[in-house]
């Protein structure tokens, strides 16, 4: 239970963090579409992690609150 | 709160600084496609419509002045141009109306014998992302008549950052947001809307160099546009480096000067498209401006960038025939 706690935290920060990242990386594209920060096949592996850490951030963050009713 | 606030802000930022870093900065070299490979060499129509230009007095070997060059294989002529155009750049909130309204740029009239004289060269010779050059160090390493910058192909990731051909060989071929100039073996020229080129036609075809920024800025009758494939910035007054196409082996090189307050504001897109509408080009296209545009003759620069010591990631080059790659 204390890991899955931890797991939540990681995920919940994780997911203010990389939201930030591509907030930022919109504005840039907004600027320059050619550099492409957020379509650029390189930025997959940081889409992948926000996608997973704002799964986990919801699903055992709800499950957890479900349980404890 | 507030110190968990900037804590989060201070992660992002970080990792953008190492994403862009990683991707954009840091040398590292690129897989590279396959070679074009074709049967074709230039066609004699190629070669004769050069015409007057090259078949004059060839006995007197090279001619070259600061605004002349001329050999059997190359000619190339330059004019500088300056002029008020009365015209202010009122965009981006009209924080560029203090360039003022001058505009100051150089042509190169190119006639050449042989596509291959008509080269590009990446920084360092090196197709990767992070590399760059000087203009003119790459110009001597070419062994240039006359040198431009090129269309950034590293600055581009985007996913579909299209097709890379350069003196004969696909580096990259993708599909493209952009349109595509394709400058052929037997010195025909054409530009592709986005999304529409066939790898193996273009291998069928022979192509020989292409680019990809744009736009293309003259319609199908060679006429001027007012609309162009592009984001609201690229259509603002910048400096400018472009490629004109008249017919195989004539084209020309144009280098606005920019960014310069009360000598050269830069140019409109609108304003260079008419420019090439009326210089007579069949096909113009727009390569990479902004702080990268510049030309060089030999290994002198000619224009008047408002950035002397940038370096580029690629550039084209007119060079004699058998120069280096």
């Amino acid at each position: 239970m204390r890991l899955i706690g931890l797991v939540i935290a990681a995920a919940r920060h994780a997911t203010i963090v990389l939201a930030l990242v591509f907030l930022a990386f919109s504005v840039l594209d907004w600027f320059n579409p050619l550099m492409g920060f957020a379509s650029s096949p390189a930025a997959a592996p940081l889409l992948v992690t926000f996608c997973l850490s704002a799964l986990v951030t919801a699903s055992l963050r709800g499950s957890r609150q479900g349980g404890r009713r | 709160m507030l110190v968990l606030m900037l804590a989060y802000v201070l992660f992002a930022a970080t990792i953008c600084a190492g994403y862009y870093e990683v991707n954009y900065v840091i040398p590292h070299s690129l897989d590279v496609g396959q070679e074009v490979v074709t049967d074709s060499e230039v066609t004699p129509a190629a070669s004769t419509s050069v015409s007057s230009e090259l078949s004059a007095d060839t006995s007197a070997g090279v001619t070259s002045t600061s605004s002349v060059y001329h050999s059997s294989d190359v000619s190339v002529t330059l004019k500088h141009v300056s002029y008020d155009s009365g015209v202010f750049d009122n965009s981006a909130s009209g924080a560029n109306a203090h360039y003022g309204s001058k505009i100051s740029y150089t042509l190169a009239d190119v006639h050449v014998k042989d596509a291959s004289n008509i080269r590009t060269a990446f920084a360092q010779d090196t197709y990767g992302v992070g590399f760059s050059e000087l203009l003119s160090s790459m110009s001597a390493r070419m062994g240039s008549v006359v040198g431009v910058n090129g269309d950034s192909y590293s600055n581009n990731r985007h996913a579909n950052n299209g097709t890379i051909v350069r003196n004969g060989v696909i580096y990259r071929a993708r599909s493209s947001t952009e349109e595509t100039c394709v400058l052929y073996r037997d010195g025909t020229m054409r530009v592709f809307p986005p999304g529409s080129i066939d790898e193996s036609q273009l291998v069928a075809d022979g192509a020989w160099q292409s680019w990809v920024f744009g736009p293309s800025l003259l319609d199908e009758g060679g006429d001027s546009k007012t609309k162009f494939t592009t984001w609201d910035y690229i259509t603002e007054s910048h400096p400018r480096t472009a490629i004109g196409y008249y017919g195989p082996g004539h084209y020309c090189l144009l280098v606005v000067d920019g960014r310069e307050p009360g000598r050269s504001r830069g140019m409109f897109l609108s304003e260079m498209s008419k420019l090439f509408s009326d210089l007579g080009c069949r096909i113009a296209y727009n390569l990479d401006g902004g702080h990268c545009s510049s030309m060089t003759k030999g290994t002198t620069v000619v224009s008047n960038p408002y950035k002397p010591s940038k370096e580029i990631s690629d550039g084209l080059f007119i060079c004699e025939t058998g120069g280096t790659s």
